[in-house]
């Protein structure tokens, strides 16, 4: 019998919108990471992650909450759907200084498309402080194309607990949509 | 209407100005929501009791007395004149406190008929609404990803009703709410048949955050729990988070 008991959340989004530092928020030891010496020079980074980052939350013997972030750059997208699979959680961390965010945001939807009739999912908007548009609004309007309607929040993910905000809503949607016991 | 002040209390015995700054900041949600939660109760008491009545211009002698500041955060008064109010310093002397600085209107009332009903978000609320309350987040959240009661989301969120009333106000004000008529079979009484009612609401949750089908559309099936509460509460302890959710 499996007594281990386990809950993933998955960090996905768009290079140097802060997973890794959202899981090293979180962790209880520091996460295992894959990153490498960044060679795009349209990333404003020294690092950037390839692989996955790895977290955990240990909750008591076999319990805890399994953090998984995804490497940012499109081109490892076949790691995204292999790591949201069976993911109680996903957040999506965008940057509002990227040039386009919004397609940004489209382009996660879409990938993670299946995840979300079974995930909970919260969208995490970075740099809006410095970089005000486009607005919260509209992330929303893009959500709304998609019909769906979804927590989405200015973060800055330095602060850790504009991260714990994050995880308090996967939390409260996956306590929503949860029958009671 | 009697006015209500939340008070932080701050003992700056030794400190210079900027450690005293830092040593009455509290990071959000966790140790604010949790202050707030407790001086909420002593206020209640304090108002209840009739051997310390608190006036609009006065304060308990237990905090006239004591050897510390007082740093106004909030108060409602009964008049909307968020406008006018005055800035002040964070950390007053009790002497100079004003008495009473309105910061929100007094929020819209609930229609009856949407109390009755089950409601759910048509569109995630913007931040003014959001942070209208302090439960906002959690509230929308909840409303977000399926029809629920305010009876309903008072026993899921754990926040009392009149917040949650509240807040469901304002959204129902911003054109925010979607409302479904209740056609659920009649009502019982007590928590088991709150319970009963919510477990036959499941039925009619849409399997993801969907937008609000329509009142006469078939309810979708129930989804099934992705995780178990029992870990998710213990997460919510682990990672000191609202833990008013019931369990």
């Amino acid at each position: 019998m499996n007594d281990r008991l386990d809950l993933k959340i998955v960090f996905t989004g768009t290079p140097g919108a802060g997973k890794t530092t959202a899981i090293t928020a979180l962790s209880d030891e520091p996460p295992v990471v894959t990153d490498v010496a960044n060679t795009d020079v349209a990333l404003a980074k020294s690092k950037t992650t390839v692989g996955l980052d790895y977290g955990r939350v240990s909750l008591g013997p076999g319990r805890g909450v399994r953090l998984f972030g995804t490497p940012g750059q499109v081109r490892f997208d076949f790691m995204w759907k292999i790591l949201a699979a069976d993911a109680f959680g996903i957040v999506i961390l965008l940057d509002n200084s990227r040039p386009d965010p919004l397609s940004d945001l489209r382009l996660y939807l879409n990938t993670f498309k299946d995840a979300l009739d079974r995930s909970a999912c919260v969208v995490g908007v970075g740099r809006t402080e410095s970089i005000p548009k486009p607005a919260i609004d509209e992330y929303i309007d893009v959500l709304s194309e998609f019909g769906l309607v979804l927590p989405v929040l200015a973060v800055d993910i330095r602060k850790r607990e504009d991260v714990l905000v994050l995880v308090e809503c996967v939390i409260a949607l996956a306590e929503a949509r949860a029958d009671i016991e | 209407m009697s006015p209500l002040a939340h008070w932080r209390i701050v003992n700056n015995t030794g400190l210079d100005d900027e450690a005293r700054l830092n040593a009455c900041m509290l990071a959000r949600p966790i140790q604010f929501d949790a202050l707030i939660d407790a001086l909420s109760i002593v206020e209640k008491d304090i108002l209840e009791s009739p051997a310390a009545p608190v006036h609009e211009d006065t304060v308990p002698a237990a905090l006239e007395a004591a050897p510390m500041h007082v740093a106004l955060m909030s108060s409602v008064a009964a008049t909307p004149t968020a406008a006018a109010t005055p800035s002040f310093p964070l950390l007053l002397p009790l002497a100079q406190a004003p008495q009473a600085i309105p910061l929100q209107p007094q929020p819209p009332a609930l229609p009856h008929a949407i109390a009755q009903s089950r409601v759910r978000l048509r569109r995630w609320p913007p931040a003014d609404i959001l942070h209208s309350s302090r439960h906002g987040l959690r509230l929308a959240t909840f409303i977000s990803a399926r029809w629920l009661k305010i009876d309903e989301l008072k026993l899921l969120s754990g926040i009392q009703t009149q917040d949650c009333s509240e807040f469901l106000a304002r959204l129902h004000e911003a054109g925010l709410l979607a409302v479904q008529a209740d056609t659920a079979s009649p009502p019982a009484e007590g928590m088991s048949a709150l319970v009963t009612a919510i477990r036959t609401d499941a039925a009619s949750a849409s399997p993801a955050v969907k937008p609000p089908a329509a009142p006469s559309e078939p309810r979708p099936p129930a989804p099934r729990p992705s995780a178990s509460r029992g870990l998710l509460q213990a997460l919510r302890i682990k990672l000191g988070l609202f833990r008013g959710a019931a369990s």
